[in-house]
C-alpha cells in the first residue's frame, strides 16, 4: 500500500481525514468518563474475578479509543493497524500459555501453600531404578 | 537531524520542509515510512511491557490475598489523578499534532509544553507515592518490611509494582525528552502541512506511555 | 562514472574493476565509520561478526580440549563454566543473530529491491554502533566477572551466583536493541522502497526470508530485553521475582526467556534458508521450484515459531497441558521446513549444476538441515525429550542447525556474493577444499555428540565417566578439522581481496537482481530507478540478454 507504484493516496487521505479538535476533546471527555467508570466499578460488591473482568474490559475500550482516535489509526494506513494488532496478539499468546501453565500445574509446585495432599504409600516407588547401583542411603528405608 | 538554519522561511510563516532524502521518491512515501517505522517501534514497546504484565497475572494467581491487601494500601486518589493527567496530556499532544499539520507552530509549542508539564506532574505524584512506600517499608524482595500485608507474597507484589511503574516512569521521561525536543523545533517554526512527522511520531510515543498506564492503573490500584 | 561493462554474462579475462565504487568512494577512516551507505555498514558488520566467530571458535576449542579427558585437562571447573557461557553468548548474540541479516541483508536488500538505500540509513549506522556497545559491555562483564550460568542464565542460579551478571545482562539488552533496529529498518524498506515492477511476488526469496526474520526480531526481542532487565535487577537488588525462596517462580523466567529464544533460532536459520534459495538457482541454472511455497513457508516458520517455546521447558515443571500443546505445535515447524527442502531439491533436479564451493555448502546445508531438523522433531516428542533433555543429544541437534545449516548458509553467501561485494573471485580449488574440510570436520565433531547424548552424557559437564572418553576424543578431533577449515577460508578470502581475479558484473550468470549492478556496486546502487524485466529466479529463457537497468554502465 505504500509502494512507489501506488499513488500517494494513503498519505494524502491521512491528512484529509484528520481528526478535528472537537472530536479530540470529545474523545478525551469519554476517556475521563470511562476512568471514573473504572473507579466506580471497583467500588461495587463483586467477586475478584468480576472486578478484574470489568477493569480489563473498560481498559480495552479506553485503549481502543486512544489508538483509533488520538493515534489516528481509524483513518491511518492499514499496515500500521496490522502492526499494532499483531503485537497485541503476541502479547496475548505469551499471556495465554503462561497462565495456562500456572493454572494447570500441580498444586505442589505452586508458591501457594496448600494443604499437603494424601499420598498413597503403596504407589510410591522404593529403591533405585533397575540398572543403577544403590548409593549411600538418602535417608529412606528403601528395600532392594 | 536536518539543520533548520539552512531552510528558508516561507511566506506562510513556517520554514520550508527539509530536502527529501535521496533514496525516497516522494514526500508522502517518506512520511509514510517514518510513521510505519514509529508504529513498528511502538509494537516493540507493547511487547516489552508484555512480560511484566504476565508477571503481574502469574503472581496475582499465586498470591491473591496479598495483592488485594497491597492494592488497598495504594492511594486510589493519586492513581486516578495520574490517569487523568496522562489522558489530558494525550489530548494536548493530539491537538499539537493537529496544529503542526496546519503550520500553527506556536500553538503546537504551547500544547506540547503543556503535555510535558503534565508528564512532570505525573512523575511528581509518582515520587510522592514512592517516598511513602519507602517510609512504610512497602518495598520489593528482601527490602520488604511492611507489616500491614499479612498474606504471603507481599514482597512479590512490590516487585511487580516498582518494576512496572518504574519502567513506565522511564518511558515517561523519554517521552518528555522527545516532546521537549519537538517543542523546540515548533518554536523554530519548522513544521508545515507538508512536514510534521516528528510531531506526529513523538505524539505516538507519548500516547503509548498513556496506553500502558491505562492498563497499569486498574490492575495495580483498583482490583 | 564507471567503466563500460562487457555484454557477456560470464567474465572473460580482461575485466576491469569499476573506477568508482562504494569501496573507494571516500577513503578516510571517518568516511567508513560515519557512513550512511548500507554497503559500508554491511562491511563494518562483516568485520565484527568475523571477529565474533573467531572468538566464539576459540572458546569452543577450549571446551573441546578440556573434554579430551574425563577428568580435569586444561582448566578448572569454574573456568569451564565460563567458557561455555562465553561460547554461547558470543556465538549467538555477536555472530548468529546479526551475521546474515547484518552483512548480506544490509548489503543486498536495497539492491534487490531496486532501492538506493534502506529506509533509515542513519538508524542503520546506529544499529551497528549499538551492537558494538552492547557487545563490548557484555564481553567486559564476561571477562571481568565471568558469568558461569550458561548462555541461558536460568534462575535462581543466575540471580544468586557470585559472578558478575548485571553488565552481561545489560550488554545483551543493548545488543537486542540493535537487532530490533535492524529488523525495523528492513521491514520499512521492503514495504516502502521497492522499485516499480518489484511487486511482493517478484521479490527475491532472500528478501522474503529477511522479511520474516525482521518480523521475528521486532516482535520477540523486546521480551528478552525485559527478561534481562529483570534478571539484572534481581541479581543486584535481591527482588525475588524468580526465586522460590522469596515467592518467585523460576519457570516464569524460563517462559519469558524462551518466548524470545525460540523464535531467535528462526532469526538465525531463516536468513540462511534465504541464502540457499538465492544460491541454489544460480548453481543449478534453473528456475526455483515453488517460489510462492518457499516465500510463504518463511512466514509460516516465523509464525509457528512463536508458539513453540515451551518445548524447552518439558522437564522443568510446566504443566502437562502446556507441554502437550507445545509439543504438537513444535512439530508444525517441520512441515514448513520440509516444504522448503522439497522445493530446493526440486530446483536441483535436472538442473545444470556446476560443482562450486557454494554448491558444496548447499549440499552440506541440506544434509545437516534435514538431520538437525528431524532430531528437532524427535526432541519435540515429550516422552523422548525426558531422556534427551540436557544431554549432548540436544547440543548436537542445535549445532547441526546452527553450524551445519546456518554457518553453511553464511559460507555459501560469503562465497556466492564475494565477487559482487569486492569485485574479485576467490580461488575455486581452495574453496572446494575448505568446504570439504568443513563438512567432514562438522560430521566428525557432532555425530559423536548425538551418540554421547543418547548414551546419557549430560551437557555443560566438566567431568564425565570414563566410558564417554572415546567419543569425546573423536568430537575434539573433528572440531580441530573444522577449525582448520575455517582458517583456510579466512586466508584465501583475505588474499583474494587483493589478488583475486577480477570478477566482472555477473561471474555466476545468476538472474538475481543484484547481479545487474557492477561488481563492486557504486555508492548510489543505481543512477536511475531500475526496471527489472524478469523475475530474480527465472532461468528458462536461453538468451543471455541483460536485464534493462536504468543506467548506461
Amino acid at each position: 500500500m505504500a509502494s512507489t507504484t501506488h499513488p500517494p493516496a494513503a498519505a494524502a487521505a491521512h491528512s484529509k481525514h484528520e481528526t478535528s479538535p472537537g472530536k479530540l476533546v470529545l474523545n478525551w471527555a469519554v476517556l475521563c468518563g470511562l476512568t471514573f467508570a473504572t473507579f466506580g466499578f471497583s467500588q461495587l460488591n463483586m467477586s475478584p474475578g468480576g472486578h478484574l473482568a470489568a477493569a480489563l474490559c473498560i481498559s480495552t475500550i479506553k485503549v481502543t479509543l486512544v489508538v483509533l482516535i488520538f493515534m489516528h489509526l481509524w483513518h491511518g494506513e492499514g499496515v500500521n493497524r496490522i502492526v499494532f494488532v499483531t503485537s497485541f496478539v503476541f502479547l496475548l499468546v505469551l499471556m495465554f500459555f503462561v497462565m495456562a501453565d500456572v493454572e494447570t500445574r500441580f498444586t505442589l509446585s505452586n508458591s501457594r501453600i496448600p494443604p499437603m495432599p494424601k499420598i498413597d504409600q503403596k504407589m510410591m516407588p522404593t529403591g533405585m531404578p533397575p540398572g543403577m547401583s544403590d548409593g549411600p542411603s538418602s535417608g529412606e528405608a528403601g528395600q532392594k | 537531524m536536518q539543520a533548520s538554519a539552512a531552510r528558508k522561511m516561507t511566506p506562510e510563516g513556517w520554514l520550508e520542509p527539509p530536502p527529501l532524502p535521496h533514496h525516497y521518491d516522494t514526500v508522502e512515501n517518506h512520511q509514510s515510512a517514518l510513521r510505519f517505522g514509529m508504529w513498528l517501534f511502538l509494537g516493540t514497546e507493547v511487547l516489552l511491557f508484555a512480560g511484566i504484565f504476565v508477571g503481574y497475572f502469574v503472581f496475582r494467581t499465586y498470591f491473591p490475598e496479598s495483592f488485594e491487601q497491597a492494592a488497598r494500601h495504594l492511594s486510589v486518589k493519586l492513581g486516578t489523578a495520574n490517569t487523568l493527567l496522562l489522558l489530558t496530556s494525550s489530548l494536548t499532544v493530539a491537538l499539537a499534532h493537529y496544529n503542526a499539520e496546519h503550520g500553527k507552530n506556536r500553538n503546537a509549542f504551547w500544547l506540547i509544553m503543556a503535555s510535558v508539564a503534565m508528564g512532570a506532574g505525573f512523575l511528581g505524584i509518582k515520587a510522592v507515592e514512592y517516598t511513602e512506600k519507602f517510609h512504610e517499608g512497602a518495598l520489593p524482595g528482601k527490602f520488604f518490611t511492611f507489616s500491614e500485608i499479612t498474606a504471603p507474597g507481599g514482597p512479590v507484589f512490590y516487585v511487580v509494582y516498582f518494576f512496572s511503574t518504574g519502567l513506565h516512569a522511564l518511558h515517561v521521561i523519554v517521552g518528555m525528552s522527545l516532546l521537549t525536543w519537538v517543542a523546540v523545533r515548533c518554536w523554530r517554526k519548522e513544521f508545515s502541512p507538508t512536514y510534521y512527522a516528528p510531531v506526529e511520531n513523538a505524539g505516538l510515543y507519548w500516547h503509548l506511555v498513556d496506553l500502558v498506564w491505562i492498563f497499569l492503573y486498574p490492575l495495580l490500584y483498583l482490583v | 562514472m564507471t567503466a563500460p561493462i562487457t555484454t557477456a554474462a560470464a567474465s572473460p579475462a580482461g575485466e576491469v574493476l569499476p573506477r568508482k565504487s562504494y569501496l573507494n568512494d571516500g577513503t578516510t577512516v571517518r568516511s567508513w565509520l560515519l557512513t550512511h551507505d548500507h554497503k559500508r555498514i554491511a562491511i563494518l558488520y562483516l568485520v565484527s561478526v568475523i571477529i565474533a566467530l573467531f572468538l566464539g571458535g576459540v572458546f569452543a576449542m577450549v571446551i573441546r580440549l578440556e573434554l579430551l579427558t574425563p577428568g580435569p585437562t586444561l582448566i578448572e571447573a569454574l573456568t569451564y563454566n565460563r567458557m561455555f557461557t562465553l561460547h554461547g553468548l558470543v556465538m549467538i548474540f555477536m555472530f548468529m543473530i546479526p551475521a546474515i541479516p547484518g552483512v548480506f541483508g544490509n548489503f543486498f536488500l536495497p539492491i534487490m529491491l531496486g532501492a538506493k538505500d534502506v529506509a533509515f540509513p542513519k538508524w542503520n549506522l546506529t544499529s551497528y554502533y549499538v551492537y558494538l556497545a552492547g557487545s563490548t559491555l557484555m564481553l567486559w562483564g564476561l571477562i571481568t566477572g565471568g558469568a558461569d550460568t550458561g548462555w541461558t542464565f536460568y534462575t535462581p542460579y543466575s540471580t544468586t551466583t557470585a559472578t558478575n551478571i548485571a553488565p552481561v545482562m545489560l550488554g545483551v539488552f543493548i545488543i537486542g536493541f540493535s537487532s530490533i533496529l535492524t529488523g525495523l529498518n528492513f521491514i520499512v524498506t521492503i514495504h516502502t522502497l521497492r522499485a516499480p515492477g518489484v511487486t511482493w511476488f517478484k521479490m527475491p526469496l532472500f528478501v522474503w526470508a529477511i522479511y520474516a526474520t525482521s518480523i521475528i526480531q521486532v516482535l520477540a526481542t523486546p521480551v528478552l530485553g525485559l527478561t534481562t532487565l529483570l534478571v539484572a535487577a534481581e541479581h543486584t537488588f535481591g527482588f525475588g521475582f524468580f526465586d522460590p525462596a522469596r515467592g518467585g517462580d523460576p519457570i516464569l523466567f524460563q517462559h519469558l526467556f524462551w518466548f524470545y529464544s525460540h523464535p531467535a533460532v528462526y532469526i538465525m536459520v531463516l536468513p540462511a534458508m534465504g541464502v540457499i534459495s538465492e544460491v541454489i538457482c544460480a548453481v543449478a541454472r534453473k528456475n526455483i521450484f515453488g517460489y510462492k511455497m518457499i516465500a510463504m513457508s518463511s512466514l509460516g516458520i516465523a509464525f509457528v515459531g512463536f508458539f513453540a517455546w515451551g518445548h524447552h521447558l518439558f522437564t522443568s515443571g510446566q504443566s502437562a497441558f502446556d507441554a502437550g500443546a507445545f509439543a504438537a505445535i513444535s512439530m508444525l515447524v517441520g512441515v514448513f521446513t520440509a516444504i522448503k527442502v522439497f522445493n530446493w531439491v526440486g530446483t536441483l533436479y535436472k538442473g545444470a549444476i556446476a560443482f562450486t564451493a557454494p554448491f558444496a555448502y548447499i549440499c552440506g546445508f541440506l544434509f545437516f538441515l534435514v538431520f538437525g531438523g528431524m532430531t528437532g522433531v524427535a526432541l519435540a516428542t515429550v516422552s523422548l525429550d525426558v531422556h534427551w533433555q540436557d544431554t549432548y543429544f540436544v547440543v548436537a541437534h542445535f549445532h547441526f542447525i546452527m553450524v551445519g545449516a546456518v554457518i553453511m548458509g553464511f559460507l555459501a553467501a560469503l562465497h556466492y556474493w564475494f565477487p559482487k561485494m569486492f569485485g574479485r573471485k576467490y580461488p575455486e580449488n581452495w574453496g572446494l577444499l575448505a568446504a570439504g574440510l568443513i563438512v567432514l570436520g562438522f560430521n566428525a565433531t557432532f555425530i559423536p555428540q548425538f551418540l554421547l547424548g543418547n548414551a546419557g552424557m549430560p551437557r555443560r559437564y566438566y567431568e564425565y565417566p570414563e566410558r564417554f572418553a572415546a567419543l569425546n576424543v573423536a568430537s575434539t578431533a573433528g572440531a580441530s578439522l573444522l577449525a582448520f577449515g575455517f582458517i583456510i577460508i579466512a586466508i584465501y578470502l583475505a588474499i583474494a581481496l587483493k589478488y583475486g581475479e577480477v570478477a566482472g558484473r555477473n561471474p555466476w550468470g545468476s538472474r538475481g537482481y543484484e547481479w545487474n549492478v557492477p561488481s563492486p556496486p557504486p555508492t548510489e546502487n543505481f543512477d536511475a530507478v531500475p526496471v527489472f524485466t524478469r523475475g530474480p529466479h527465472e532461468y528458462q529463457d536461453v538468451t543471455e540478454e541483460l536485464a534493462k537497468v536504468g543506467h548506461a554502465s
